[in-house]
């Protein structure tokens, strides 16, 4: 299992960078977004600010985890369930896409600072919130993945994806508001708490249900 | 069942067959008729639009309970690939959907009356929202497929991935945040309304008919979509055996 997952990785990572135009692709869609954004806008207080910063993340995010079972072939995927665990499969997929949100997420901050400015007042909790935001959106998204591919419809990723995040990008808008506001913090273990306890129901239901997904 | 007949063990398979149907229609029709006619407090604001507990509450706590049901036998259907427990889970969250846009257009109707707008930028009403277009998507996805097998098993997950998603947003997140909905924000829910004994009396009759009834409505229309299965060649005779069995 152990062995499977890190040469699935391993794989992962080799094939997305081989074909980087991909990625660039990704990160092209993502500057648009904030460039559109920022001819329309110019300027946006801390709450817009927020609210358009989860937006851009969350649509970028589902296009770029959407393909990701969608652009392996059928007889890829007959062959990766004839050597390997599905579980292996789907946690080196999430492992990836995690290290791939990351770095969206900082790009999009940084795009952000770079166009309008940087209201956020705790950075330090702010980059929790987004890692935390990201481990949601990754299990949700790779999840939801497989089973566009296995409807065939690139096009209801989105109509799928957003149901499954509503309610930590319910805490995620309310935490990173709590991470823009002037003055002291109270931190907001309560809420935090709230996300991570939806992250370990999402991957335990990732975990449960990708094998039936995978078994066909 | 015992094949003996004689007129005491009919009856009592025909209770046990049509009783709890014929128990959800008349729950139904009693609260339906004894809401409107029945006295009620008198409490400010509220009148006599008070009434619309006996509609609203009892609608959104079916569909719930539906939508349950469903989860429930997804979660049955993939420990044991009967297809007949597909067709039901399917069956049972149209329901839900049709129970949750009446539970939604009576909500309206109550805001309008007390709150003064048809809708209001309420986390309750947005949950509410938005757990409908979450099953919305699920039909969406379902029809999407046309292989029985695939179709069965991709939506059952979705369905048990939607409904663990759907609990949480509709009960969790909106008691984060101030509300004007009773239940949440310091709003008191309906427990100090039907202090008044006599509604107890009605509501939860009501609770229990329109789950009884959507259970009904399910499970009536699973049985039409197997049997025009079956009449299309889909599936042999044994799955129609095999779910009336399971239904009894």
């Amino acid at each position: 299992m152990n062995k499977q997952l890190w040469a699935l990785a391993h794989k992962e990572f080799l094939t997305e960078w081989r074909s980087r135009y991909s990625q660039m692709g990704v990160v092209l869609y993502l500057a648009a977004s904030v460039f559109i954004l920022y001819l329309g806008l110019q300027q946006a207080d801390a709450r817009l600010w927020v609210a358009l910063y989860w937006v851009v993340l969350f649509f970028t995010s589902v296009t770029a985890i959407a393909k990701s079972f969608l652009q392996e072939s059928r007889m890829r995927l007959l062959y990766y369930q004839s050597v390997a665990s599905p579980l292996a499969v789907f946690l080196a997929k999430a492992l990836f896409h995690f290290v791939q949100l990351l770095a969206l997420a900082a790009l999009c901050w940084l795009l952000f600072s770079l166009f309008f400015d940087n209201p956020i007042m705790h950075p330090a909790l702010f980059v929790l919130i987004v890692v935390s935001g990201s481990l949601t959106f990754v299990l949700a998204f790779t999840l939801m993945s497989a089973i566009a591919a296995k409807a065939a419809q690139a096009l209801l990723m989105a109509v799928l994806c957003l149901p499954v995040v509503l309610p930590s990008l319910m805490l995620l808008l309310r935490l990173s508001h709590q991470a823009a506001m002037e003055g002291p913090l109270d931190f907001p273990w309560t809420d935090l708490a709230m996300l991570w306890a939806l992250d370990v129901i999402l991957l335990l239901l990732a975990l449960i249900l990708f094998p039936y997904l995978w078994r066909d | 069942m015992q094949q003996a007949g004689g007129f005491f063990s009919d009856a009592r398979s025909f209770l046990i067959r049509y009783g709890w149907k014929l128990a959800g229609a008349l729950l139904v029709a009693y609260s339906l008729a004894m809401g409107l006619v029945m006295q009620v407090p008198q409490l400010p604001v509220l009148g006599e639009s008070i009434r619309n507990l006996f509609y609203h509450v009892p609608l959104w706590f079916s569909m719930t309970f539906l939508l349950l049901a469903s989860a429930i036998n997804s979660l049955r259907y993939l420990a044991t690939n009967r297809p007949q427990l597909d067709v039901l889970a399917a069956a049972q969250v149209r329901v839900a959907l049709w129970f949750g846009f009446a539970g939604l257009f009576t909500g309206m109707v109550w805001a309008r009356t007390t709150w003064g707008t048809w809708w209001v930028n309420d986390p309750k009403l947005l949950g509410a929202a938005a757990g409908i277009l979450f099953y919305v998507a699920y039909v969406v996805l379902r029809n999407s497929m046309d292989d029985l097998q695939r179709r069965a098993r991709v939506s059952a997950v979705a369905n048990i991935l939607f409904f663990c998603m759907f609990i949480p947003t509709i009960f969790i997140i909106p008691r984060l945040t101030d509300s004007l909905h009773p239940g949440s924000g310091g709003n008191p829910a309906f427990n100090v309304y039907d202090l008044d004994n006599r509604m107890r009396w009605v509501f939860y009759p009501a609770v229990l008919g329109w789950i009884l009834l959507g259970i009904w409505m399910a499970s009536l229309s699973a049985r039409l979509q197997l049997l025009q299965a079956v009449a299309a060649g889909l599936w042999d005779q044994d799955v129609l055996t095999t779910a009336v069995r399971h239904e009894q």
